[in-house]
């Protein structure tokens, strides 16, 4: 299974300051708050690590089909690069993988749990707009975006004529999606 | 504090962070802050902040994670403000 998660940093700022008092509290554990504390660009590693959770969070709640708001249920740990992270992110006991892209615009990040690995994972991020499904069939002629009978995101592609789970996140300026191969 | 105080107040709340103006005139029990009000998921902390403020209750995690919608929402108001009474 996978999960991805985009944030617009732009808008982030905008949306949401994090440095509200008990803001931080409520969304990482004490040892996320160091990483926070102990890092030179802060905003990037809170956001990192938000959608590191919210990657996870999809892939749970896909598996389960329970909605719930946790973040403290969801532990991250990260090699941060130049422009990219390396996580993983804890939940209830079990492992999963993050890969993160990061650009001074935004944070996306892919979570994954075997046996899907980041190499089966396909993603594709595109402007966001109203009725994104039809303006992305269009941009991407191969590919039919559209819904499971839950009315979970799916991936069709033409050519082989096979179905793929797909995970899509939108936010301001960006919208990505994420298939499994 | 009755039930319709208590809704007035979380809809004062939630105004600022939602641009469905429609879904929000209307808000019932059953509307939901994600599906139906499109609230970004970081602005749910904003909002569990703000009942804190404005209510004077503290909200654990596990009340926190419930906070999906305005039933769960008002029931978790109506509870914390019965344990501070208490």
């Amino acid at each position: 299974m996978l999960g991805n998660d985009v944030v617009d940093l732009k808008l982030a700022k905008i949306q949401s300051n994090w440095q509200r008092k008990n803001y931080l509290s409520k969304v990482f554990l004490p040892a996320e708050q160091q990483f926070i504390r102990d890092s030179n660009q802060p905003d990037c590693v809170v956001w990192l690590m938000w959608s590191m959770k919210e990657s996870v969070y999809k892939i749970v709640n896909r598996n389960t089909g329970h909605r719930s708001f946790n973040p403290l249920a969801f532990q991250c740990s990260f090699n941060l690069f130049a422009a990219h992270a390396i996580g993983s992110v804890n939940y209830s006991g079990e492992t999963f993988s993050t890969y993160s892209d990061i650009t001074q615009a935004s944070i996306h990040t892919l979570g994954y749990q075997s046996p899907a690995s980041f190499e089966n994972c396909k993603i594709i991020q595109t402007e966001n707009h109203a009725g994104y499904a039809s303006n992305f069939d269009k941009m991407y002629p191969a590919l039919s975006l559209q819904k499971d009978k839950s009315g979970l995101p799916e991936i069709y592609i033409e050519s082989t004529r096979s179905t793929h789970i797909a995970s899509v996140s939108h936010h301001g300026r960006f919208l990505d999606l994420a298939y499994l191969l | 504090m009755n039930k319709n105080d208590i809704l007035a107040g979380l809809k004062e709340i939630i105004t600022p962070y939602t641009e469905e103006k429609t879904a929000l005139e209307h808000i019932t029990e059953d509307t939901d802050f994600i599906t139906d009000l499109k609230i970004n998921s970081a602005n749910l902390v904003d909002i569990v902040l703000d009942i804190e403020e404005k209510f004077d209750i503290a909200i654990d995690n596990d009340s926190m994670a419930k906070m999906l919608n305005v039933k769960a929402t008002l029931e978790i108001i109506a509870q914390k403000q019965a344990e501070n009474a208490g």
